[in-house]
């Protein structure tokens, strides 16, 4: 008998979790020492400073100082516990190949401080979690890289956008009314 | 060949079946039933061999004939995708067609649906695909199915006086036993909560509030009394999941020959009241489908003694399987970054096979069969 034909809609895509449209939180760490940097961008709210607006640090720094990544895995992942007594989230994983993994993340190792993390981290929250190796100058670095999507903040546009959006998902419904 | 040609025997005219599928993430039930025909309540999907399948709707293409019967009923217990994946492709690609689509689709709903286009236009895909299941379900009553709005007390099936060859005449009835209109009324306060505001973050919520209109369904055929327990929890107050169900004056005795313990028999799903009267003509015949994802998988140890200790044997459709071997998997520079950010990690490995619970039973109560189909397992 033949396999029904997946048609299956994912819970997200791994290049969703990158969109350009969408600003997010990037926490990179190298793998040998722990050596941190944080990324943290700014919200979709209604200002020309940010607005929708994100930067690609790592093409900057490929443009500027020829430094290039090679990706070694990457996971997309959906955070289904915090536990702040204990300091750990777990989260569900799947990498590119669609294994899946469980994996506790130490809260420290993703966020600097609390108000970041009261910010992305929630049970829901989706992110991605990637290992890469950085080639430029001196020895190449293997580092992994956590990358949170903002929560969308919710503005006057959305409310018509969603009356749109409706009518697409429930086409049989009553359309929403103004 | 997903299904040994071993468990491909139809059950007799006078049989009852009930298949149990839940390979871990998901829930589903093939019922048959004598004088009415085959039914389905939820759906779930499972990956084998890298494809994504539906169980139940291949089980009944692999165990019925062309031309196929048309399936009694498809039901709908509540929105958690975990019970309702494929469900479109069920009412969709089912070639004998469906004669009844039965959901909750009271008050709420619409504000349900409003509630993910919200979360949608926020980039926040929950509850991805159910959309689809309930176009797919419009577009059945379309082409004639019969929609059947569930709540408390609401029919699906209601036959009398039915004549069954090798067991003689009975009344038939499937109802639904909740939601109460008491919980529908909590459900909408809270999915109202849950509407983005003007300025502020819009964040999915906690998933859980939809088990508050899960479905619980009771089937009495014979002398046979069939209680399938979706995601009802206790109950928060008397009015609410099996305390509400218990409170409704109209609520039939609920003893029973077989339960589908609630919840992926999680202790949220355990109300004793409701089991004092489960057990009270001798123990059930049961089920659990585990919910296998995160860190506290569905059931806990100690969930499932607390079922042992009030029932003979009980059937579990799967059993999470993880391995700290991830030298198996990924490189030696990858493990190192692994490591270096997490506490522990984990990897899922898939059973590649379809398990499933299967029991028969004749109208008289007698059982005629017990499977446990690996890796489906009796505890």
């Amino acid at each position: 008998m033949a396999y029904l034909t997946e048609t299956i809609e994912e819970t997200g895509t791994f290049s969703s979790l990158w969109r350009e449209d969408k600003t997010k939180f990037i926490r990179e760490e190298l793998a040998s020492n722990g050596e941190k940097s944080t990324e943290s961008h700014i919200y979709n709210i209604n200002d020309t400073f940010s607005l929708g607006h994100t930067y690609d640090i790592d093409n900057n720094i490929k443009q500027n100082l020829n430094i290039t990544e090679t990706i070694r895995e990457w996971w997309r992942g959906e955070v289904l516990e915090v536990n702040d007594e204990e300091g750990y989230f777990v989260a569900l994983l799947k990498d590119r190949k669609g294994i899946e993994s469980i994996a506790e993340f130490d809260i420290s190792s993703a966020f600097d401080n609390t108000s970041e993390k009261n910010i992305y981290l929630f049970p829901g929250a989706s992110f991605a979690f990637s290992v890469f190796t950085r080639h430029g100058y001196g020895a190449p670095e293997d580092r992994s890289r956590i990358e949170f999507n903002t929560p969308h903040i919710w503005c006057e546009d959305d409310e018509l956008k969603s009356k749109e959006l409706y009518n697409q998902l429930f086409p049989n419904d009553q359309p929403l009314e103004d | 060949m997903l299904f040994p040609s071993r468990i491909l025997t139809k059950p007799a005219d006078n049989e009852m079946e009930i298949c149990v599928f839940g390979p871990g993430y998901g829930e589903s039930i093939v019922v048959y039933i004598p004088g009415v025909g085959w039914g389905i309540i939820d759906s779930c999907v499972t990956k084998i061999e890298g494809e994504t399948i539906i169980p139940p709707l291949l089980y009944l293409l692999a165990l019925l004939d062309p031309p196929y019967p048309p399936l009694s009923f498809v039901v709908l217990t509540h929105p958690h995708e975990d019970h309702y994946l494929g469900l479109n492709h069920i009412i969709n690609e089912y070639p004998g067609g469906i004669e009844r689509v039965c959901r909750y689709d009271g008050d709420g709903i619409r504000e349900l649906k409003i509630f993910i286009t919200k979360q949608r236009a926020s980039n926040n895909n929950i509850l991805p695909n159910l959309p689809q299941i309930f176009n797919s379900m419009d577009n059945a009553v379309k082409a004639g199915a019969t929609l059947r709005r569930l709540g408390e007390m609401t029919s699906i099936i209601d036959l009398s006086n039915t004549t069954i060859e090798g067991y003689g005449t009975t009344d038939i009835k499937l109802t639904a036993l909740s939601p109460s209109a008491i919980s529908v009324k909590k459900y909408i306060e809270k999915l109202f909560s849950l509407f983005p505001q003007i300025g502020k973050e819009v964040k999915p919520g906690d998933d859980k509030l939809h088990n508050m209109i899960s479905v619980c369904l009771f089937l009495k055929i014979g002398t046979l009394q069939i209680i399938f327990g979706s995601d009802v929890e206790s109950g928060t107050d008397d009015n609410t999941g099996w305390a509400g169900i218990l409170s409704n004056r109209d609520c039939p005795d609920l003893w029973a020959n077989f339960v589908k313990i609630a919840h992926h028999g999680a202790v949220s799903g355990y109300n004793t009241d409701a089991w004092t009267k489960h057990i009270k003509r001798g123990k059930p015949f049961s089920a659990i489908t585990p919910f296998c994802k995160g860190k506290n998988s569905l059931p806990a140890d100690e969930d499932i003694n607390n079922y042992k200790s009030i029932l003979n044997k009980i059937g579990i459709t799967t059993s999470l399987i993880l391995s700290e071997k991830i030298e198996e998997y990924y490189s030696r520079k990858v493990i190192t970054a692994i490591k270096s950010k997490t506490k522990s990690f984990k990897i899922i490995k898939p059973h590649n096979k379809i398990g499933f619970i299967r029991y028969r039973f004749l109208l008289d109560g007698t059982v005629t069969e017990e499977l446990a189909e690996s890796p489906a397992k009796w505890i």
